[in-house]
């Protein structure tokens, strides 16, 4: 087996609770080949939250090695970015103001990264929204700004927990396309947490499907569907063929019930 | 219409406090209550034209230990504030001497700090100073510490120093908070001068609480309602002062 961009070998992770230990991850393991998209899918408290914050450093594993580029991990790598799935724009700010605060925070170029921002945020149909504050824009576009931010010194790596969880079917529809178009403009390994069996399967090369007590992964799926994908690859056979295989492994685990 | 929404609440604010001193001066000259016991709001007006300079004199001596108190108190509870935000020990000392300071009469105290500082207006500032802080540094550091989790996360992510978070989430995140604490202070700074003046007597001349003290002993009570008045008027008028430094 290849070592990957991403490797984590028999991860584990235990909360002290007051309540006693909540094991949220158990023997994860998992390789990531750089430029790769990834999802990792599973019902709530299953430990995505956790398994994304340890790879992102936020969190360390109580047991077990996670490496980035072969390198062991001590606190969040440099070139990472992550999405949460709030926006997180600080009101007081513009929104390219919220963009650059990742230049001010990592002591970036400021002249360089604001052309970048403009530019992201063109790319992302939010230009002549530069100078409006948060509260001014939709749903959508406050993730979209937030997406920017994350973006907006090119990381390699980019971690998103449930980036569009909160927003409607039809903004997150529209997210989908340009997420990929975004992805495929300039490839980076993506690590997306979703809950949403179609989304994972229309953005993915790959889904991990997970199940919880303890969180655990349970299955690995190769997508094989060719891109750039249009929305109406959800119409092609070969699409619902994987969205039925995921469906019945998820009944199979009692996420979901069978019919 | 487009005056009265502009204006909504300026205009109510005024009109409530002159619909006020128009009951007060109806119920003085109806009801047979003496004058020394409750003077109409005209007779304290007149008594004050029959000495402006004497009362300019003491409110303004009264408004520089004031707000010299108030200012002492909003730079050193914003800075306790932060060192209570950053450090553990900090807030687990710190905090607990801040409250238990804070249920203790502060009043009772400012005969000590005149014992320590002397009758002048350090011993008043400071009387003003202990009284102010405490709204500050509860204010601040309740904005300073209220970040969402995922904010910090955040900010984590791209290796933001704890200077920088300070600098650029948790102190404007806080200023809200800050300028609630700040409404708060500057009429408690003001009740430390008074009280401070009550004790320390002093500087004979020129301090608006020896007045009131004064001439409550003589039994002007038309002085003492104008002292009164003043307080009451800088209280309804500090939450637009901080409105107005607040809204940009
Ligand atoms: N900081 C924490 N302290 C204690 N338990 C936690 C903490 N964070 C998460 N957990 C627990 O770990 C498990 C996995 O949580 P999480 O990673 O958020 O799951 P998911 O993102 O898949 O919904 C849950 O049972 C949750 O209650
Ligand atoms: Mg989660």
């Amino acid at each position: 087996m290849t070592v990957g961009f991403v490797s984590l070998s028999h991860v584990g992770k235990t909360y002290a609770s007051p309540r006693g230990d909540v094991v949220a991850l158990a023997d994860i393991n998992l390789e990531i080949e750089p430029g790769e998209f990834i999802s990792v899918l599973g019902p709530s408290g299953c430990g995505k939250s956790t398994l994304l914050k340890c790879i992102g450093g936020l969190e360390t594993a109580t047991t077990g090695d996670i490496r980035i580029g072969g390198s062991p991990l001590a606190g969040p790598p440099r070139d990472l970015g992550m999405v949460f799935q709030t926006d997180l724009l600080l009101d007081w700010l513009t929104i390219v103001e919220n963009i650059m605060i990742t230049a001010h925070f990592k002591r970036l170029n400021p002249v360089i990264i604001r052309k970048k921002a403009l530019e992201l945020l063109a790319l992302f149909g939010l230009d002549g929204f530069e100078n409006r504050h948060p509260w001014e824009l939709s749903g959508g576009m406050r993730q979209r700004a937030a997406i920017c931010r994350a973006l907006v010194d090119d990381p390699k790596l980019l971690l998103m927990d449930e980036p569009f969880g909160a927003l409607d079917a039809m903004t997150r529809d529209d997210l989908n396309m340009e997420m990929q178009r975004i992805w495929m403009r300039s490839p980076k390994t993506v690590v997306f947490v979703t809950h949403s069996i179609p989304e994972a399967v229309f953005l993915s090369d790959r889904v991990v499907v997970m199940a919880r007590n303890p969180g655990r992964i349970e299955n690995d799926y190769r997508i094989d569907l060719p891109r750039p994908r249009s929305l109406a690859v959800r119409g092609a056979a070969e699409y619902s063929r994987y969205l039925t295989e995921i469906r019945d492994e998820f009944a199979r685990l009692g996420v979901l019930k069978a019919e | 219409m487009a005056f009265w929404r502009t204006n909504e609440r300026a205009i109510t604010v005024v009109s409530v406090l002159a619909g006020s001193l128009v009951l007060w001066e109806l119920g003085a000259r109806i009801s047979h209550v003496p004058q020394f016991l409750l003077p109409a709001p005209s007779v304290v007006i007149a008594d004050l034209f029959k000495a402006p300079g004497l009362y300019a004199i003491n409110s303004l001596a009264t408004l520089r230990v004031t707000l010299t108190g108030f200012g002492l108190a909003v730079l050193l509870g914003v800075l306790l504030a932060v060192a209570i935000v950053h450090s553990r020990i900090m807030e687990h000392s710190l905090y607990t001497l801040l409250v238990a300071l804070n249920s203790l009469p502060k009043v009772a105290l400012a005969p000590l700090f005149v014992i320590w500082l002397g009758t002048g207006s350090p011993s008043k500032t400071t009387v003003a100073v202990t009284i102010a802080i405490f709204p500050i540094v509860i204010d601040t550091a309740l904005g300073l510490r209220s970040i969402e989790p995922d904010v910090m996360n955040m900010a984590k992510v791209m290796r933001a120093s704890r200077w920088q978070i300070l600098r650029r989430i948790r102190f404007p995140h806080a200023l809200p908070a800050m300028f609630a604490g700040m409404k708060v202070a500057i009429s408690l700074a003001l009740v430390g001068t008074i009280v401070g003046e009550f004790v320390a007597g002093g500087d004979l001349r020129h301090c608006a609480g020896l007045r009131l003290h004064h001439t409550a002993r003589c039994a002007r009570y038309s002085s003492i309602l104008y002292n009164r008045f003043s307080r009451a008027a800088a209280d309804a008028l500090a939450p637009f002062a901080a409105a107005a430094r607040h809204s940009r």
